[in-house]
């Protein structure tokens, strides 16, 4: 009975990846946007980077809570997995797999892109850390 | 299994909220000391990178340059621009006492280009007299990269996405390379020879996108750039050719790096300021919690020594906790202190007004030896008080009290 409560103890701890994705998307929006849109009204190639990291941001977050909350030790590993790829995929996202700006000095290069890389870095690891947590215990 | 090698761990375990203080405050100090190192290595090196790619002693623009030029800012915040003088200019410079060699530029502003509103600077030199950019190319590519008609290099700061073609005022200009970072405007220019700049100008006239009306660009150059002959001082010769050239205005290169030499004497000290306030923080809470530990503790230490532990495996216990948890705190400090520079280096350079270049790997681990070192110390200084303390325990008396 005791060990039941133990593994059913809900843990504030399973959900650090999911409010580290939180995060990401709620910077990539606000605090931590990429250039404004030019003189003519027309969007610079950036914010097509931004809606993208938004979009994927708002997948993690949604995964990761799903494996906070899910009981079945498999499906939390798939998942876990599944953020780990995902996250470090939304890591070469700015400026790699989609083009920025001309200018390292624009604001998408500045602010957007050290963002993205370092909240994205730290869901991979956390996520492949509780991967490994999971692993240990099945 | 309880062992007296994992006690100091499991000690820190056992007490999360005061082990992520001490965490907290080791993690403070390295950083404050490895981030201040780094910063100011990286405004040293900037400094001395824009120092030797400037070259010349004394820059010559025409004198109505002075809404698109300003030799104090044009380092650190230049706008593209482009003014142009009579190419004539060049051999009345070459005449003029104390010359030893001058070279012409000429300079475009690049039109706003589809993926955003950069505009870039674009620098055209001669192949022939140059000698600031030349060596520059020699030194980036390791020997001769001649430049073919429509070739550019650009600095470290323009991106090419499209197949090293940039496209230029309907042109396509093939990039052949790009230059390390100074952390200065240079970075944000492309390079080009005189061939290639003719017939971008000549392209912008046909786009009218060039502010000027057309002209014969055999006829014009935008700056000189000259070096003093030895034993001339560079101030007296740009007085000279102010003199006996209408129509110029002179920089001695000196000037303009002066004032950045200042602003970053100014921050250096700002930054030995903050780490030394942060340091003297950081080390005073790091003793106070071991002593208030030790306080707290009192009864377990009295304990463990009635089990038989010697006052040598209490001291061990105590350092190890000391050691262990500034070393991970200074460990984590200076990790984090390093993504943050280095990731958000464009927005230091921003803020800071002055160049920044992010160290490379090899500079970073003096400044991550020191952070250590001061985490460490902070933990031998916190050791040295709480030990004491806990030699003096009496541990009868100890024991008593709780009864």
């Amino acid at each position: 009975m005791i060990e039941q409560m133990n593994q059913n103890k809900f843990s504030l701890k399973r959900f650090i990846p999911a409010l580290l994705s939180f995060l990401l998307c709620i910077g990539a929006a606000t605090i931590f946007h990429p250039c404004e849109a030019k003189e003519d009204g027309t969007w610079m190639h950036c914010h097509d980077v931004q809606t993208a990291v938004i979009a994927g941001s708002i997948f993690l977050t949604a995964l990761l809570i799903g494996s906070g909350i899910i009981q079945s030790k498999r499906y939390v590993i798939t998942m876990h997995i599944a953020a780990a790829i995902c996250s470090g995929a939304m890591f070469f996202l700015p400026g790699i797999i989609m083009p920025m700006c001309m200018m390292h000095t624009m604001r998408c290069y500045a602010v957007m892109q050290p963002f993205v890389r370092i909240m994205s870095a730290l869901v991979c690891i956390f996520s492949l850390l509780e991967t490994v947590k999971n692993l240990k215990k099945e | 299994m309880l062992t007296l090698k994992n006690l100091p761990v499991k000690n820190l375990n056992s007490y999360p909220g005061r082990t992520i203080a001490m965490l907290i405050f080791a993690g403070l100090m390295s950083a404050a000391v490895f981030g201040g190192m780094l910063i100011i290595r990286g405004l040293r090196q900037g400094l001395e990178s824009v120092q030797s790619r400037l070259g010349a002693d004394i820059l010559v623009t025409p004198e109505d340059a002075d809404n698109d030029f300003d030799a104090q800012t044009f380092l650190i915040q230049a706008e593209p621009g482009y003014f142009y003088m009579d190419a004539s200019k060049l051999d009345q410079i070459r005449a003029v006492e104390g010359v030893e060699t001058a070279s012409p530029q000429m300079f475009l502003a690049s039109a706003t280009s589809s993926c955003c509103s950069a505009k870039l600077q674009i620098i055209a030199f001669d192949p022939d007299t140059d000698f600031t950019i030349q060596p520059w190319i020699r030194e980036t590519f390791h020997g001769a990269q001649k430049l073919g008609k429509m070739d550019v290099i650009v600095g470290a700061n323009v991106t090419v996405y499209d197949d090293h073609i940039l496209r230029l005022y309907n042109n396509d200009c093939r990039v052949i390379g790009q230059f390390a970072p100074t952390g200065y405007s240079l970075d944000n220019a492309v390079y080009t020879d005189f061939e290639t700049i003719k017939v971008l100008i000549t392209s912008s006239f046909d786009t009218k996108l060039n502010k000027y009306q057309p002209f014969n660009t055999e006829d014009v150059i935008s700056s000189v750039l000259v070096r003093v002959k030895n034993g001339y001082d560079a101030g007296d010769v740009a007085n000279k050719i102010k003199n006996s050239v209408s129509g110029l205005n002179t920089t001695a290169t000196k000037s303009m790096v002066s004032k950045i030499a200042d602003s970053l004497s100014s921050i250096s000290t700002s930054v030995h300021v903050f780490t030394i306030v942060i340091l003297f923080v950081g080390a005073l809470m790091t003793i106070l919690i071991f002593l208030m530990m030790i306080n707290e503790r009192t009864r377990e230490f009295a304990s463990l020594r009635a089990m038989g532990a010697s006052r040598n495996i209490l001291s061990y216990i105590v350092i190890g906790e000391a050691v262990f948890i500034n070393l991970l705190g200074g460990l984590i400090g200076i990790i984090a202190s390093a993504v943050v520079i280095i990731g958000f280096s464009g927005v230091i350079r921003e803020k800071l007004g002055i160049g920044f270049t992010p160290p490379s790997p090899r500079h970073i681990i003096i400044p991550a030896f020191f952070g250590i070192v001061v985490a460490l110390l902070a933990a031998v200084a916190a050791c040295l008080a709480a030990v004491k303390r806990v030699n003096r325990l009496d541990v009868s008396l100890v024991l008593k009290e709780g009864e």
